[in-house]
């Protein structure tokens, strides 16, 4: 199945109101669209000779235009607006002073043949000029003066603008006729003409259908513009350069409309006025500043507007070092490669998305990435492009949560339907049985009208992207909801409600927090002792804040002190759980959950359980909230391993159903072997998302077929087994007390073992 | 550990590098690897799996 065109264009809507990379006010009102972000970004470093050729790129004259300009930008400065505005002209002026080399460029092009003539040698006319002489025309200059300057004698010593005239000509030929006054353009043989006569200079009556885009006249190969139609020096020099593109243009098409690209306005981005403005760096004025240095300064004080919100908030776009901009057309490439000729670049980008929604939250525009990597994964499983390796674990594991030694429905203790039911999802129970069994208690204490449904609420299947065992899955919830009587449910993870609200609106749901909140259970009161915590929200809480006030309600009523993460409220910033990343890039998991206890060296309380787990497997204290209510384990506890977390759920169910053994004549499954496994290798296990069952799997498979290795040295057995996606290999020992794990690991090729 | 010490507990002989093609993301490569020479029966060390293997499976995944 492919995805129609319609479909990967649909994907630049996602960034059509991203405004990263689009000019600043100043360079939006700069008449000559100076690069101002670039050039202060040299300065800062103090690169003064780069600087300078970026600024004398759009400057043309850079000394002249640095002493002569009014300076526009300031009017419209994001820094002005809190404080002074930037002194762009001190800084364009050390470019001049200080640059090393002020050499114009010059250019290996071939020579033209068509000969333009320009009428006035002001700034306009010796910009056109030099603009055309670069590409290599021969242009001829006519001035009436006996020098060429212009107004610009009003504004400058002759020195000054004559030896900035003389170097930027330097590597081009061109002929300057003086004191020669043009009455008739019939008495000029060139192909192109521009007028630039300045203020109330001859204007050969061709002012009138005057075209203001082009500055091409109803004469055809003549154009006018500069201070002869209204136009500051500043503004001047830009005619100047717009007419030398609009005459290249006649002379190469023969039309006078000009190129569009050099006369387009461009409105000023009112957005870089809602950014958030830094905090002010206090830099150092010294008492004797050199120029140099008051220059570096004053372009420290620069913001070189441009919004990276997304970037700097996000640890996708952190490690791809992309934003969106970069990333649309990538996603758009992959969904669709041409073979042999371009590759899935973006598909470990895709499925490394937490979808945790931070970017849509941060970015002015609300530009949502986490949908549109979403509905990338989407797309991808369904053309088959997804490598089942990347969502294989979570979604057998979802398997699990949702098969009969795992899931159950426990109806009201009174009816057979409910007023209320509590759904808390599939991994509570697994990482911790008491969670779920404390929290069901006080629920029915409360109201004994209240049913619990444990079961996966989807979301595996909706991060690896398979749409139709998502609706599967929750179709099933629905379906259960509906026999016991639509009760209000009451959710406990925060992802679970995100799933809810997204995917089953008809379902009321209530977050677990707020009922305590509400309903305080007793026996926490000043718990804490005055301890200091931080709570850290997850992700998935970001839409809810009433959510996060409850549990601030609650730390404060157990006798919490409570010291907010940066990154908190809306603001949360996933685990590294989130999106179900590990199999698809482990090193970013890793790097993110050490950049998350990085943050603070408090103990943690948070009220999502992967989140719990996820910091407690680093041995970072935290507790779940649920852990302070109930008094169920300390924040040092360490997380269970992805194979006790499936005892646990299977544990949790058989209590529940009033059953204390694990693995019931009914349904579960009764172990026949077992592994002595050191920590060691469970740990290694843990990374590398292998369980005990697929070691015990491997080994019962391999040993009842007779398919095992023994190693005559070591005495070790090998056996491999490919569950479809994944093949495992086990080498263990048989000792007199059972076998002992010696070596673990997967891979995700599969081999042809027929033997040919 | 050696794989010339490995024997096939099947058909009890030891493993000999044999010709085996692995698969995957629709892309095939053959490769000598230690295979017991009467039923086929393969190891892959774990050098090798999580080596070069690992990196083919990388690089298939983003192509």
């Amino acid at each position: 199945m492919e995805i129609s065109d319609t479909e990967i264009a649909g994907y630049k809507r996602y960034t059509a109101a991203c405004f990263q990379g689009k000019n600043p006010p100043c360079t939006v009102v700069c008449p000559l669209k100076v690069d101002v972000r670039s050039i202060v970004d040299k300065v800062q470093k103090g690169n003064f000779t780069t600087a300078y050729r970026l600024y004398r790129n759009q400057a043309v004259f850079p000394h002249i235009v640095s002493a002569i300009c009014r300076q526009p930008c300031g009017a419209v400065c994001v820094k002005g607006r809190v404080n002074a505005a930037i002194n762009v002209r001190l800084i364009e002026r050390a470019c001049v002073e200080l640059s090393e080399d002020r050499d114009p460029i010059a250019y290996n092009v071939p020579q033209k043949k068509q000969k333009i003539a320009i009428i006035g040698a002001g700034l306009s006319g010796m910009t056109c000029a030099l603009k055309l002489a670069s590409r290599r025309y021969e242009v001829i200059i006519y001035e009436k003066q006996d020098a060429p300057g212009g107004a610009l004698r009003k504004l400058l010593p002759e020195k000054v603008y004559l030896s900035d005239f003389q170097n930027e000509f330097k590597n081009v030929s061109y002929e300057l006729e003086t004191c020669k006054e043009i009455l008739d353009l019939n008495e000029i043989h060139a192909d192109a003409i521009y007028v630039a006569t300045g203020a109330g200079g001859e204007t050969f009556e061709l002012r009138e259908e005057l075209n203001y885009e082009s500055l091409g006249t109803k004469r055809k190969g003549v154009f006018l513009g500069g201070s002869l139609i209204g136009a500051n020096p500043i503004e001047a020099i830009e005619h100047g350069v717009r007419v030398s593109h609009s005459i290249e243009k006649y002379l190469k098409v023969g039309l006078m409309d000009g190129a569009p690209g050099t006369y387009q306005k461009e409105a000023i981005c009112e957005n870089y006025y809602l950014l958030p403005m830094p905090a002010e760096s206090a830099t150092e004025q010294l008492r004797e500043d050199s120029p140099r240095d008051e220059a570096i300064r004053e372009a420290k004080q620069c913001l070189k507007c441009d919004c990276n919100l997304c970037v700097t908030h996000c640890d996708l776009m952190q490690m791809f070092k992309k934003g969106p901009q970069r990333i649309i057309p990538e996603v758009m490439t992959s969904l669709r490669p041409i073979q042999g000729f371009t590759k899935r670049i973006a598909s470990r980008l895709i499925h490394t998305c937490n979808q945790c929604g931070l970017c849509k939250t941060v970015c002015p525009e609300n530009i949502d990435m986490e949908d549109c990597l979403l509905q990338a994964r989407r797309a991808l499983f369904k053309t088959g492009a997804t490598p089942a390796a990347f969502h294989d674990f979570w979604l057998r594991d979802m398997e699990f949560a949702n098969s009969d030694q795992a899931y159950a429905l426990i109806p009201s203790a009174i009816n057979t339907k409910s007023r209320y039911m509590f759904f808390p999802g599939c991994q509570l129970g697994a990482s911790e049985p008491s969670y779920v069994l404390k929290a069901f208690e006080f629920l029915r204490e409360i109201c004994i009208d209240t049913s619990l449904l444990v079961g996966c609420c989807g979301v595996p299947a909706d991060w690896s992207g398979n749409e139709a065992m998502r609706k599967e899955v929750q179709n099933r919830i629905y379906r259960e909801w509906r026999k016991i009587g639509e009760p209000i449910t009451i959710v406990a993870c925060p992802t679970c409600m995100k799933m809810f609200a997204r995917y089953l609106p008809e379902i009321k749901v209530v977050s677990l927090y707020d009922v305590m909140a509400q309903q305080l259970p007793t026996q926490c009161k000043g718990r804490g002792d005055g301890t200091i915590v931080s709570v850290f929200d997850p992700c998935a809480s970001r839409y809810d804040m009433g959510m996060q006030k409850s549990i601030r309600k609650l730390l404060h009523e157990a006798g919490y002190k409570i010291e907010e993460l940066a990154y908190h409220g809306e603001e949360a910033r996933c685990c590294s759980f989130g999106g179900h990343i590990h199999a698809v890039n482990p090193e970013q998991v890793n790097r993110i959950t050490a950049n998350r206890i990085r943050e603070s060296e408090n103990p943690y309380v948070t009220y999502c359980s992967n989140c719990r787990d996820t910091f407690g497997s680093e041995e970072k204290a935290c507790s779940h909230i649920l852990d302070i209510i109930f008094d169920i384990g300390p924040p040092e506890r360490a997380a269970p391993d992805l194979s006790q977390r499936r005892r646990n759920r299977v544990a949790l169910v058989n209590k529940l159903a009033g059953k204390e053994i694990v693995g019931s004549e009914d349904g579960g499954e009764t172990k026949h072997i077992s592994i002595d496994i050191p920590a060691e290798l469970r740990r290694k296990m843990n990374r590398q998302l292998i369980l005990e069952e697929d070691v015990l799997a491997t080994i019962e498979h391999c040993e009842a077929m007779g398919n095992t290795m023994h190693n005559r040295t070591t005495g070790e057995f090998t056996a491999h087994l490919c569950n479809g996606v994944i093949t495992y290999w086990v080498t263990y020992e048989k000792g007199e007390s059972g076998k002992k794990l010696k070596q673990v690991y997967s891979h995700r090729m599969t081999i042809d073992e027929s033997i040919k | 550990m050696k794989n010339g010490e490995l024997v096939c507990m099947k058909c009890n002989e030891r493993l000999v590098p044999l010709k085996t093609t692995f698969k995957y993301l629709n892309h095939e490569f053959s490769v000598d690897i230690p295979r017991c020479p009467i039923c086929g029966l393969v190891y892959v060390p774990e050098e090798l799996a999580q080596g070069k293997m690992a990196e083919v499976e990388a690089l298939l995944e983003d192509k």
